[in-house]
């Protein structure tokens, strides 16, 4: 970025202050005294040296951002630190930096102001802990740092490069990790109906019955050779993974939950070892877009993969219907979703 | 706790949560030492006293510790700067401090007051060189060592200035310009400080500007660097030490090179040398000299006058200030191209130390002029038909001028009253011949002894004048006395507008032949009658109008229309039969003297010098156009000898100008002051007008709470309806209960911020509890 320095004058102080120097000239022009004429030098040259000042140091300062990590959980603090560097000899009491905060995923922005001193060949820091309650990738910028001179007479600007992101996963918002067991068992029901005839290759086990098996899982044919109940074991169900369907509608709060929801399935499908499928709407490229997460790293890639669209793309009303177009080998899928005001999940046949 | 800044939002260091996202500056700030912070706005109030007080002394060059002072000063500085470190410093500090003072006052009190008084004397004697005058006062020191009193008493006041100059610095980050307003008087006596002082004074000026227009200098109750403003939305720093050091470093090292510099390249020995008094100085010197003998009591006049007179009463004016309108018209026929003198008022006897000329009056109070023998003697040779003899007619309209004679040289009608608005005719014999109307005869001292008085209280001094002034050959000589008199009066005394009052108890002569030296006709006539007096000459004096031939020629009007032979009759030197018409304004009253010679009888003897100075109703006025139209109105003024009227009507003309711009930018400042709240209510009515129902709920409401808010500020800091409701009940102007209350919140929040219109019944509701403050 070419560093092009602009000013802005004050007039009103300049004004007042050229009031303050006619004073003192007009009260030397009537009472013609040594230390009216003292006075008058020191205040004519010191805007000068101000003004030369301000631009000298503008030119010669340096910003940085500084962010701690990148990936964040839900409520997690963060220490954003913004770091003045000026090599000169000359300070300045006030310049500020505008930076913008924006969450790209639901699209809304804040603007807050930095107003920091500027240490004499020294570095200025000001560390801001940032709190996100809301889910999204939040994008930390600033592209223009201004400096007043020390008499306060201009305003020296300099564009300056900040920018730093932040991806905030739902994380202890999703700790309470829902039972998932009917969801794959639901899957493998599906999966079999689909098949012709006894197959095991989905059962990894035979074992006596245990009182609360599902009576579904008694394998018939073997209790009626053993004389007693066996009971079919499963490890996986329909394919080799979980497909989770982010069903986004226009309201950030259920949309905030959907993801939410959806964290907590995934994370419970990768601690039972399933991989999972994460599948959402891409609008701008009318397709849809398959996340694969077989941990927990992935599942935050995942997410931050998700956020880099914004909400407002990731909504189809017709999604549903066209998962079966796009996908017409894919037998179930969860959907996360809202329904009647609350957020709904549903295991899906794909038609 | 007065100095630590305290509001609602102080010492907020989170921004409310917004979009999902909560910012706070506390734990993650470098934190500054605040006693870093405090030292320094120590530093900076040690600058400015020491600095103030340096320049003050070191420009009267008087003598004291300056090690005492300076460590006295720095040590209050700092432990009053301290004092804001916390709460409980800052409460048990000031009642410290008040304790401190007291005592230490009541101590060293003779010191204290003895120092201060050395110090006041120093100032009268240094104006008493400068106006070189010997009429200051001087006060009693009680303690014979001055150097020990001095310090005592400028490390005290000192100590206070640090107290007074701390709260300012600390709490507003203000200049105490009061320093400045002091720093005047050496200024303007002509004193220079030392430069070290300078540079000091100088750079503290510098500082708190430069503080100041930062902002961030209020310290507050917590210690955090960095806080949140809501106002605004931003994190702000509360305090740099560091940085503010650098600042203060920077500035001293910038004002110690640049007047070093400056002093070595053209030192103040140089500048002293090559000074000159400027023109709007020498304006005012006459005032600021009134002022330091008289004090404030110096700028005010204690009798109503008319161009300084006042029928024989003297001392009562410190300015005559000219208003310079028509007071009399005159119409006759001038025969010579001498002054014409009009006698109001005749002084007898002088009545020293009541400050005023006795005279004959009446039985209405009136002066009686007497017309003397020289009348007689000039109406017989006119009637007698002599060669040289005439006879004339004044008229005299009295426009704004008191009831009284206007008695023109030579009439015997000195029984002719002028009312205002009435026209007065005169007739008179003017003094056409030259030579002696009777024959020279011993003066019958007798005869006039009233003429001849010289007051016991006035002896010493017109004796010493008289020795002085070299009269003293002039014994009985009218001639020479009154010439001789006149040089010494225009070479030693000048002639002032402004001569200020007489002191109280001080006789008017005494102090103008002694102490004063300057003065305006008065001062002149009424010393110049005594000196005659005691010189043996017969004389008197006089007050009236005086209208020179100047004046006929520049303000006369000729009068065609009138018959020269109704205002004249007889031999003229002119030769001339034109008859004018002259204004006679408040700057043509004046006062002679009338010595008496025994060949002519009471004639004219004009003493008062010739006056170079500027009317006082314009100088300074015209000072400034001089000032600021790079002195061509002083020009203007010089040709005024050679094109008076043309020149005096472009100067009528640009004054003007100048002041109808100046009144309509104060027209229209004051019409900005009282129309804005007006169009404030208009555009509120017109909005309210074009609102809905919701709109005019919200616009009504908000009214109402600004309207309460502007006496009660704690109210601003309730944001939402609900805090302002609450506040409203809680503080009795709200007299429903708080269930009502609530619903008031509810339907202002649904007008505010929903789109569903609120009910005429809600609407109904809110106003009957707006209503009690009314709309507008």
């Amino acid at each position: 970025m070419e560093e092009k320095i602009r000013f802005r004058l004050r007039p009103i102080r300049i004004i007042s202050y050229l009031i303050s120097i006619g004073l003192d000239i007009f009260l030397y022009y009537v009472l013609h005294s040594y230390f009216l004429l003292l006075m008058a030098i020191v205040m004519s040259t010191m805007p000068f040296v101000s003004i030369a000042g301000a631009f000298y140091t503008c030119k010669n300062l340096k910003a940085e951002l500084g962010i701690g990590k990148s990936t964040l959980e839900y409520g997690e603090e963060l220490l954003i630190e913004i770091r003045l560097k000026n090599h000169v000899w000359f300070p300045a009491l006030q310049s500020s930096i505008k930076v913008n905060i924006s969450n790209t995923f639901l699209e809304n922005k804040i603007e807050r102001v930095l107003e920091m001193p500027v240490k004499a060949h020294g570095e200025s820091k000001l560390g801001l802990s940032f709190r996100f309650i809301n889910l999204g990738r939040f994008t930390v910028e600033a592209d223009t740092f201004s400096l007043q001179d020390i008499m306060g007479l201009i305003i020296v600007k300099k564009p300056i490069d900040i920018l730093g992101e932040v991806y905030v996963l739902p994380g202890s918002a999703a700790d309470a990790l829902p039972d998932v067991t009917n969801f794959m068992a639901g899957a493998a029901e599906v999966e079999e109906s689909t098949h012709k005839g006894s197959d095991f290759s989905e059962v990894s086990d035979i074992r006596e019955y245990i009182p609360g098996d599902r009576i579904r899982d008694i394998h018939w044919k073997i209790s009626a050779r053993c004389n007693e109940l066996m009971v079919k074991e499963r490890v996986a169900t329909a394919g080799s993974e979980m497909v989770l369907f982010l069903d986004f509608v226009k309201n950030e709060e259920a949309a905030q939950h959907i993801l939410t929801y959806t964290y907590s399935l995934a994370c419970a499908f990768i601690r039972q070892r399933l991989p999972v499928c994460v599948l959402c709407w891409n609008q701008s490229e009318y397709c849809f877009n398959e996340y694969r997460c077989a941990s927990d790293a992935e599942l935050a890639q995942t997410y931050s993969e998700v956020y880099r669209l914004p909400l407002t793309a990731r909504i189809n009303e017709e999604g549903m219907r066209l998962i079966g177009n796009f996908f017409p080998y894919l037998k179930t899928y969860i959907c996360v979703g809202l329904k009647d005001g609350s957020v709904q999940v549903g295991m899906l046949e794909n038609m | 706790m007065i100095g630590i800044r305290r509001n609602k939002k102080e010492g907020e260091t989170a921004a409310y949560p917004e979009k999902g996202i909560i910012i706070s500056c506390d734990g993650a700030c470098q934190e500054e030492k605040r006693k870093y912070t405090l030292l320094l706005k120590g530093l900076l109030v040690y600058l400015i006293v020491m600095g103030a007080m340096g320049c003050f002394l070191s420009s009267l060059d008087i003598k004291y510790s300056a090690i005492t002072l300076h460590l006295v000063i720095f040590a209050c500085a700092m432990f009053c700067s301290m004092l804001y470190y916390n709460k409980y410093w800052e409460n048990v500090g000031y009642l410290f401090l008040l304790f401190m003072v007291l005592f230490l006052g009541n101590l060293f009190s003779k010191y204290i007051n003895s120092g201060f008084y050395a110090i006041a004397n120093e100032i009268s004697n240094r104006a008493a060189v400068f106006f070189d005058t010997s009429a200051m006062r001087n006060y009693a020191e009680q303690i014979g060592n001055r150097y020990v009193a001095v310090t005592i008493s400028m490390s005290f006041i000192g100590c206070v200035c640090c107290i007074t100059t701390n709260i300012m610095v600390s709490r507003k980050m203000r200049f105490p310009f009061l320093s400045f307003v002091i720093m005047l008087i050496p200024m303007y006596l002509e004193l220079e400080p030392d430069i070290i002082y300078v540079i000091m004074y100088v750079s503290s000026l510098v500082l708190v500007y430069i503080i100041g227009v930062n902002g961030h200098y209020a310290l507050t109750l917590n210690n955090n660097t960095y806080e949140y403003q809501s106002k605004g939305k931003k994190f702000t720093y509360t305090y740099a030490a560091r940085t503010n050091a650098g600042i203060v470093a920077a500035v001293l090292i910038i004002s110690a090179v640049l007047l070093g510099a400056f002093s070595i390249i053209f030192p103040k020995e140089q500048f002293r040398s090559a000074r000159t008094m400027s023109s709007i100085k020498k304006s005012t010197m006459d005032t600021v000299e009134n002022i330091s003998i008289l004090g404030l009591m110096g700028l005010f006049n204690f009798s109503s006058n008319t161009g300084g007179l006042t029928n024989g009463v003297l001392g009562g004016i410190s300015s005559v200030r000219l208003d310079l309108e028509t007071d009399l018209i005159v119409e006759f026929t001038p025969y010579n191209d001498e002054r014409v003198y009009l006698k109001t008022f005749v002084g007898e006897t002088y009545l020293p130390y009541s400050n005023r000329w006795s005279s004959q009056v009446d039985y209405n109070g009136q002066a009686i002029v007497e017309a003397d023998e020289t009348v007689a003697l000039l109406k017989k040779r006119y009637e007698d038909g002599e060669e040289y003899s005439a006879k004339g007619v004044m008229k005299i309209t009295n426009v704004a001028a008191a009831i009284g004679m206007y008695l023109p040289y030579y009439s015997e009608e000195t029984d002719k009253l002028t009312f205002v608005g009435r026209t007065q005719e005169y007739t008179y014999y003017p003094r056409v011949y030259n030579g002696p109307l009777k024959e020279k005869e011993d003066i019958d001292y007798y005869a006039m002894r009233q003429w001849m008085g010289v007051p016991r209280d006035n002896v010493e001094v017109i004796s010493t004048f008289v020795s002085e002034a070299g009269l003293t050959s002039f014994q009985g000589d009218a001639e020479g006395a009154v010439k001789a008199l006149a040089e010494y009066y225009q070479d030693n005394i000048p002639y002032t507008l402004r001569p200020g009052m007489t002191p109280y108890r001080k006789d008017f002569v005494n102090y103008f032949l002694a102490e004063n030296k300057r003065g305006y006709c008065a001062h002149f006539a009424s010393a110049a009658t005594l000196i005659f007096r005691y010189l043996g000459i017969p004389a008197r004096y006089v007050e009236g109008y005086a209208i020179d031939p100047t004046d006929i020629a520049g303000r006369g009007e000729l009068l065609s229309d009138k018959e020269y032979s109704q205002y004249y009759d007889g031999y003229s030197p002119l030769q001339t039969d034109a008859v004018v018409s002259v204004d006679a304004t408040d700057a043509n009253a004046h006062a002679w003297v009338e010595v008496y010679d025994s060949e002519v009888g009471w004639i004219v003897a004009e003493v008062t010098p010739i006056s170079y100075e500027e009317e006082p109703g314009e100088s300074l006025w015209q000072r400034l156009m001089d000032f600021l139209t790079g002195g061509q109105d002083s020009e203007n003024q010089d040709d005024e000898d050679t094109d008076e009227q043309e020149e005096t009507g472009l100067d009528e003309q640009t004054r003007q100008l100048y002041a109808n711009v100046l009144w309509c930018i104060a027209a229209i400042f004051i019409i900005i002051l009282i129309c804005r709240p007006l169009v404030k209510k208009l555009i509120l009515l017109n909005n309210y007008r074009n609102s809905d129902r919701n709109g005019r709920l919200v616009i009504r409401y908000q009214n109402y709470i600004r309207k309460i808010a502007r006496k009660n500020k704690e109210l601003t800091k309730m944001v939402n309806h609900e805090e302002q409701i609450d506040w409203l009940l809680h503080n009795g102007f709200w007299k429903t209960d708080l269930k009502e209350g609530r619903e008031c919140v509810q339907i202002l929040e649904k007008a505010a911020f929903s789109q569903t219109e609120v009910s005429e019944e809600e609407f109904e509701k809110v106003i009957r509890n707006i209503n009690k403050k009314g709309f507008l």
